[in-house]
């Protein structure tokens, strides 16, 4: 996990994200919220949140694919080679690793969650239930990205990959889910499953580097 | 004793190529078996296969006396491999990918190493980062993973590769060591004059095949029972 952690902890591509996040929610709260009201009625900490998860749905997934350690499904045997670790081991340490970073990245932008939770007149007490979905979002999109990079190749594809099967998942459960913990745990356990499914896979499909 | 290594009937088709057809050996505890054959040969395939990184197409193989067919994992643990592209360490310093090696191999054979004592022996420059190492420096790491793994089994495909003159013969003694430590190890050379150096006896691969060759200080003949290296006669 460790290594897992510092690959993806090191790429360029983390910083630039962390900067873009803050970036679009900041700039969105602080600037746009007056003039372009995204949802009707709704406060700017309501509007925010909206404008956050899709800029999220969006960077995590990529973040997810660019930061972590380049092995592919080869790899993933090379590494169980090297360290005499199963694959399902590394499957399980990439997917806690990356949602460690995802959830780095969501936390970026809670000063501006703060100023609009402030703005809308909002107590602080709404933030627990906040980082509860950011953290339930890390799972899903991180586990979506593990199993993704193992079943396609380049890393485009995974990440188109990794996006549309998260945001799928999240669909569906706001669908057949009230709106709130309920459907953010369901989100976080279905992430978890994910992870879980490709480990177990792993451990047949990615035995051996060479066939 | 149980045999570090004991292979029967080991056969390895790639569709309808045979690359390697009805092999067999042993290596002993502190025995250095060299593999030498023309390119194309099936070297490179009989050690990743060793190395439980490619599944034989039949035959039996067992590592430290593990079914390193049926307990893939098992075995694994008892081997390393040293060979090209296998450094998943890309994006790590030096010292840190020979730390998550320490940690995640316990030392089995032989004296404990440390990372400290493998860095400064390998020479290798322990804060730089791996990607910016040279082909040669790339080679030193790879080595000192496997030697800092200290499993009972270490296979070496062309250890010495790209490495200068006084880094070969440093690492050639590191292996002799280690070697003589009761570790065993299955070789391949570019140059046959190192093998002579380390190896105690030698199998000639061609078209598939195993054939024992005279070692270069006669120990084979005290190690090998009869026909124990097949040249395909089943």
């Amino acid at each position: 996990m460790l290594r897992e952690f510092l690959l993806a902890a090191r790429r360029p591509a983390l910083t630039a994200v962390l900067c873009l996040h803050v970036a679009l929610v900041a700039g969105f709260t602080l600037v746009w919220h007056r003039g372009m009201p995204v949802l009707a009625g709704a406060n700017p900490y309501e509007q925010q949140r909206l404008v956050q998860w899709i800029v999220l749905w969006g960077l995590l997934p990529w973040t997810a694919v660019r930061c972590a350690a380049p092995d592919g499904a080869t790899g993933l045997a090379r590494v169980s080679a090297v360290l005499a670790v199963r694959p399902s081991s590394v499957v399980v340490a990439k997917f806690l690793a990356l949602s460690g970073v995802l959830m780095l990245v969501g936390m970026a932008g809670l000063p501006a969650v703060i100023l609009a939770l402030q703005m809308s007149a909002l107590p602080l007490s709404a933030l627990p239930a906040h980082l509860f979905s950011l953290a339930a979002l890390a799972l899903l999109v991180a586990a979506a990205a593990v199993a993704s990079s193992l079943a396609v190749q380049g890393r485009l594809a995974a990440w188109l990959l990794a996006a549309g099967s998260s945001g799928v998942v999240l669909l569906a459960l706001s669908a057949s889910l009230p709106a709130g913990l309920l459907a953010w745990l369901a989100a976080g356990a279905t992430g978890s499953a994910i992870a879980a499914a490709t480990a177990r896979w792993s451990d047949t499909a990615h035995r051996y580097c060479y066939e | 004793m149980t045999p570090a290594i004991r292979a029967s009937r080991l056969t390895k088709r790639f569709g309808q190529t045979m690359v390697l057809d009805d092999i067999a050996l042993e290596v002993q505890p502190g025995e250095c078996l060299g593999v030498t054959g023309t390119n194309g040969a099936g070297r490179t395939t009989l050690l990743r296969i060793l190395a439980t990184l490619s599944p034989p197409s039949s035959g039996r193989l067992e590592i430290a006396g593990i079914d390193a067919v049926r307990r893939v994992m098992d075995a694994r643990a008892h081997v390393m491999y040293v060979g090209p592209d296998l450094l998943p360490g890309d994006g790590l310093l030096v010292r840190e990918y020979l730390d998550i090696v320490r940690a995640a191999r316990p030392h089995t054979v032989g004296a404990p190493l440390t990372v400290p004592d493998v860095v400064a022996r390998a020479g290798l420059p322990g804060d730089a980062p791996i990607r910016t190492l040279s082909s040669g420096f790339r080679q030193r790491l790879a080595l000192a993973a496997g030697i800092l793994a200290g499993t009972p089994v270490l296979l070496l495909d062309d250890p010495l590769r790209g490495l200068d003159q006084g880094a070969k013969t440093e690492c050639l003694g590191w292996l002799r060591e280690i070697r003589d430590g009761g570790t065993a190890m299955v070789a391949t050379f570019y140059d046959a004059d190192d093998e002579a150096l380390l190896c105690h006896r030698l199998v000639h691969m061609g078209d598939g095949r195993a054939s024992h060759q005279a070692g270069r200080d006669g120990a084979e003949a005290m190690r090998l029972p009869p026909r124990a290296v097949v040249a395909g006669d089943g």
